[in-house]
Parts: C-alpha cells; structure tokens; sequence
C-alpha cells in the first residue's frame, strides 16, 4: 500500500484526498487553490524490508506544500529497503517538497526512486538531503534514480551509485557523508554565487552541497529565494 | 580498414580541439585532487560521466543508421549531463567533429543542426563503418588520453610514465564499451553521475588561470 496525496483547486476550497500507510499524511492548512500537508511515521520507518511509496497528484492550477517534521533514518538489518515516489503535477500546478534529512545507517541497503512528470508551466522544488551514517557511522548502501520529464520530454534524469565503496571514489562524494541538494523544475530561478549550481537545458536547476557533516545552511538561503518564485 | 580508422579518429591532431581538454583533470586539481589519485579519477569517469557520452554516441550511431531523429538522444543527452560548462563545451566540440564530418563523410539528406561531441561522432561512426563498441572505446579512449595527457602540461612528470598508467587503463575502456556497445535507444542511455566531477567543472569555468577548457 502506498501514501497518496492528491490535492485539486476548487471554487471556495480544495478537494484533498489523503491516503497512508506507515506514512501517514496530516492537512496542516488549506488554501482556496491548494494544501500544506506533513507527512509523519506511524511507526519506525525506514526499517530494513520496508518499501514505502509515495504517490502525489496536484491537479491543473494547484498547489501543494509538503513538510516533513523530522527526518528519516534508514536502518540497517536483514534485507533491502525502497523509498519510492512519484509526482505528478498538472498544468500550471506547484509543488514544494521541503524534506528532512534522510540517514542512511550503517548496515542499510536502500533504493530511492523519483518519478517526476511536470505539466505545462508547472513548478516544483524540492530538496534532498542525503547523510551517510548517524553519528560515528560510515553509512550504508544507497543507489538512487531520478527521471524528471516534461510535456516535451526529459529535463533531468540522474542515477547515483551511493554505496559505500562507490561514493568514497575520488569524483563522487571522497570522505564526505552528506550530499544536499536542491532542485527546481520547470523555471529559471536565480542562483547564488557562492553555492554550485547546475542550470539545466530545460528550465530548471540543480543546487548542489557536499559536506563532512549537516549542515542545512548553504541551501536554506537558496531554499528562501527560490521559494518566493513559486 | 577499421582499425585505422579507429587510429584516425582517436588522433590528437585531428583539428577538432581536443588539445583544449583536459577530462576535467585541471578542475580537479584545483579541487585539491592529489596527482596520485589519478588512475582512480579517471576510472570514476569511465563509470559514470564518459559511460553517459559513450552510450551516447552508441545510441547516435544507432540512430542515424535508422534514420530516425537524433533530437531525442541530444535531448536524453542534455537531461543526463546537468552543468550548463559540461553541456556548452560539448556543444563546442561537437562544432569540430560536425566540420570535419561533413567534409570526410558528407550528406546531402540533413540539414546542418547542433550536435553535442557525443552525438557527432556517433552520427561519424554510423558514416564511416565504426561499430558501436568502437565507437564507445573512441570516447573513452579519449578521455583518459584527453586527462593523463593533460598531467604533462599541468604537473610535469616522466611522458613514459604517463604512457604506461594510459596503456595501463585500456582494459577500463574496453569494459565500459562491453556495458554500452548493445544500446540502441535514447531512453537506455545510462544516467551515471559523479557529484564533485560536476561541481569541480562548474568552478573550473569560473577561475580565470586555467590551461584547458574543462
């Protein structure tokens, strides 16, 4: 079973339907064309074995915001784990994901899937915070896919090889175990010049952090400043 | 034949300004990559950045035999290659390669587009008999030849040294054409990225004292 969270503008407030699982999803505030809705464990995820799925809709013209009060921490044990989401976002519709860190423990062994299919003059932002390890950990297995596409085709489609022996290489990640990113479809936002950012061929951009240890700074003012385009 | 042709294409005097690359090497010492670790860099790029350009040209290849429309794989090209510097200097290069394809292998049934490197010679090697493992060892090829070469101008060591750690890599090359050589469509190219490669190459373009490129 999978979470869903499909949100539709209406005339006086918006037609929002909510569907969890070991994530559940909780309406924070309603606006008369969109939703803010945090998405909370109802128990420990991600343990090893889970598979979450998490499926959002946000019809033509609508908005939705989507917080997660903490973070989550993949744990290491027998088994392998997926994270698996897919957005939809009709034409004119906006989607901002504002995401905790996701930790990837010692002993874990997780996939983590992206679909992203973006409709006309739809925006979206959301962040990713990859950390390796809890504190004193190396950190475990990790393999992630993102296909990001458009009404006219591709705009990002990237597969990073995180498990341990492959991200300590020299041109991936060396000795640093977090890997923030921000990523903004679907417009061309401004970047700030001290942080590295990746402005793709289609409308769209990819801010990228690599540290030793979390630190949400560096792209919680891009975060900001992007996050007054939407 | 085919072997010499391979020879031919891979030829740093081709006037097609592969002199002005460097694999990224420059960017990455600047990044603070100690020369040692030079094997190992370029082995990560024949895993995950050169793989994308090599299936690229794969698929290229594939589809110009067909005869179908190239603007899909430049596009799946463009969604797998993020940083603007990457894309721009491949689109450079593809300008050389696309001269010295309509000279050698002309075609009357085009009309003259864009192509990034990878695009342009996989639509050479469609043209002039390369298969498409050949056609990937020619791109990985000359990216380790592109980043060992470059060693010599940016940190002077022994040139019979450099050739040895080259031919020392072929066997690299060859492994990461055996994964591309079968692929046939836009979608199939892999999307194997390398977080810091990116990054150093996005920085690189922004200092102002640098020999190469990227």
């Amino acid at each position: 079973m999978r979470t869903r969270i499909q949100v539709t503008p209406g005339p006086d407030r918006p037609q929002v339907e909510l569907r969890g699982d070991v994530l559940a999803p909780r309406i924070l505030a309603t606006t008369p064309d969109g939703a803010e809705v945090a998405i909370v464990g109802t128990r420990m995820v991600l343990l090893a074995g889970d598979s979450v799925g998490i499926d959002v809709v946000v019809a033509p013209g609508g908005r939705l915001r989507i917080v997660e009060p903490v973070g989550t921490v993949a744990y290491g044990g027998p088994g392998s784990s997926q994270w698996d989401v897919s957005i939809e976002l009709g034409a004119g519709a906006v989607l901002e994901w504002e995401s905790q860190p996701f930790v990837v423990s010692d002993g874990a062994d997780v996939t983590r899937t992206t679909r992203i299919s973006l409709g006309a003059d739809a925006r979206l932002l959301q962040r990713e915070t990859l950390v390796f390890g809890r504190s004193g950990q190396r950190g475990g297995s990790l393999v992630t896919r993102l296909d990001a596409s458009g009404v006219d085709g591709p705009l990002l489609v990237e597969e990073l090889d995180l498990r341990p022996d492959q991200r300590e290489r020299v041109g991936i990640l060396g000795d640093n175990r977090v890997l923030d990113s921000l990523l903004a479809l679907g417009w061309r936002p401004g970047t700030p010049a001290d942080l590295t950012a990746f402005e793709l061929s289609e409308p769209g951009c990819l801010v990228r952090h690599v540290g030793h240890q979390h630190d949400h700074r560096p792209l919680d003012v891009c975060w900001f400043r992007w996050h007054g385009d939407l | 034949m085919s072997g010499l042709l391979l020879a031919f294409l891979a030829d740093v005097r081709l006037p097609v300004g592969t002199h002005t690359q460097s694999a990224g090497l420059e960017a990455a010492l600047q990044a603070g990559m100690p020369i040692s670790d030079l094997a190992s860099y370029v082995r990560t790029r024949l895993g995950t950045v050169t793989e994308v350009e090599a299936a690229t040209a794969v698929v290229a290849r594939a589809t110009e035999l067909a005869g179908d429309d190239l603007a899909r794989v430049e596009r799946a090209w463009a969604a797998r290659t993020p940083s603007r510097v990457l894309r721009d200097n491949a689109l450079q290069l593809g300008r050389g390669h696309g001269r010295l394809l309509a000279a050698l292998w002309p075609s009357d049934d085009r009309r003259p587009a864009r192509h990034c490197r990878a695009v342009a010679l996989g639509m050479t090697a469609a043209r002039a008999g390369l298969s498409g493992h050949e056609v990937a060892c020619l791109v990985g090829y000359d990216d380790v030849q592109s980043a060992t070469s470059a060693l010599l101008k940016l940190e002077p060591t022994d040139p019979v040294q450099v050739a040895a750690l080259t031919r020392d890599l072929i066997p690299d090359v060859v492994a990461m054409a055996d994964r591309v050589a079968g692929l046939t469509e836009p979608e199939q190219i892999p999307a194997h990225a390398a977080p810091h490669i990116e990054m150093w190459a996005e920085r690189h373009a922004h200092t102002t004292e640098r020999l190469f490129r990227a």
